[in-house]
């Protein structure tokens, strides 16, 4: 369709003076004055939720990638962590001794943590990581407002 | 529009936030008007509506002027509602090209020409019901809200080629909807001699 000449198809005089004749849904009574208390009140807008999935989505993302750094740091670094789980017996006994070792080792990494300064360097890259995510999230935002 | 946007704007802006009643007052049934074709939901349309006001209060001061305050404030809408109903409208018409290319305004306008304005708006209000959400929304911008095309462009981010087209098929539509009616009419009055 060429509108440059079929413009006058959008002008329709017997609609442009009907529509505009067709009552306006109404908002309710008091309206107005809810708008008002919560704009006194500083009441922030609800986020939108796709702005708000996509917002998670790179929190999520953060942390999954944060959690698989420590897993595969900790694996390379801590041969002390290999469990021997027997399948074919598995029973309370084991679990229970399994726990006891998991406990045992959890305070093993507690006191390594305390005395190396390789997890210090793995906390300071993922404080950089979150700095970095929380610039880059606030420059995608910035551009992609639903205001104009 | 009576009230002086600009004026109200740089008064809220400049810490007078009651002034900011006078722009709820003037739009909010407008606003409403439109939210409601998206959500289909009065209670839903009303905490949209509130939503716009707010973000709109709290953007207030990014609002320069570059586009009719209008046309601002419904893009504030237009996006809060497809956000809210999670999906962005605009489906294409399901009507057949050749039931709405063959018909005549003009007979149907002389028909509505002989009723009261109340049947005629009754009739007009029917055939506009019948149309999807989304046409109703576009519908609304343009004849009840008078927003030109360039303005609709810029609250759906629709191309120009885009909104002139459904708006000319929705047109197209609303007649044959309201033909559809006043045959029924006919048929139905032709019934009872």
């Amino acid at each position: 369709m060429k509108w440059s000449e079929d413009d006058k198809l959008l002008n329709d005089p017997f609609l442009e003076g009907l529509i505009p004749k067709l009552p306006l849904e109404r908002t309710s009574f008091e309206f107005t004055n809810t708008v008002m208390n919560q704009v006194y009140a500083s009441v922030e807008p609800e986020i939108d939720p796709v702005k708000y999935r996509r917002q998670m989505l790179w929190a999520y993302g953060l942390i999954g990638a944060g959690i698989v750094l420590i897993v595969l740091v900790f694996f390379a670094v801590w041969p002390f962590i290999n469990f021997n789980l027997n399948l074919d017996s598995i029973n309370i006994i084991s679990i229970i001794k399994t726990s006891l070792v998991l406990f045992d080792k959890m305070s093993q990494i507690g006191t390594w943590i305390g005395e190396s300064t390789i997890p210090i360097s793995i906390f300071f890259s993922i404080l950089v990581l979150f700095l970095f995510e929380r610039i880059l999230r606030t420059k995608v935002s910035g551009t992609k407002s639903y205001m104009l | 529009m009576i009230i002086n946007e600009v004026d109200i704007i740089n008064q809220v802006l400049g810490g007078n936030a009651a002034a900011f009643r006078m722009i709820v007052d003037a739009y909010k049934d407008l606003i409403f008007t439109i939210v409601i074709k998206i959500v289909r939901n009065r209670e839903e349309a009303e905490e949209v509506t509130q939503d716009t006001f707010l973000k709109a209060y709290h953007a207030l001061s990014s609002f320069k002027n570059e586009s009719k305050f209008s046309t601002w404030i419904y893009r504030i809408a237009y996006n809060t509602a497809i956000s809210r109903t999670r999906k962005k409208v605009f489906v294409t018409s399901t009507i057949d090209e050749f039931v709405i290319e063959n018909y005549s305004e003009n007979a149907i306008q002389d028909t509505l020409e002989q009723l009261n304005e109340n049947e005629r708006l009754t009739v007009l209000r029917k055939a506009i019901n019948e149309l999807n959400n989304d046409e109703q929304f576009l519908i609304n911008l343009f004849y009840f809200n008078k927003q030109s095309i360039d303005e609709i462009c810029r609250i759906t981010e629709l191309t120009e080629a885009n909104v002139k087209v459904k708006l000319h098929r929705i047109r197209k539509k609303i007649y044959v909807f309201m033909s559809n009616l006043l045959n029924k009419v006919n048929v139905e009055q032709g019934l009872k001699y």
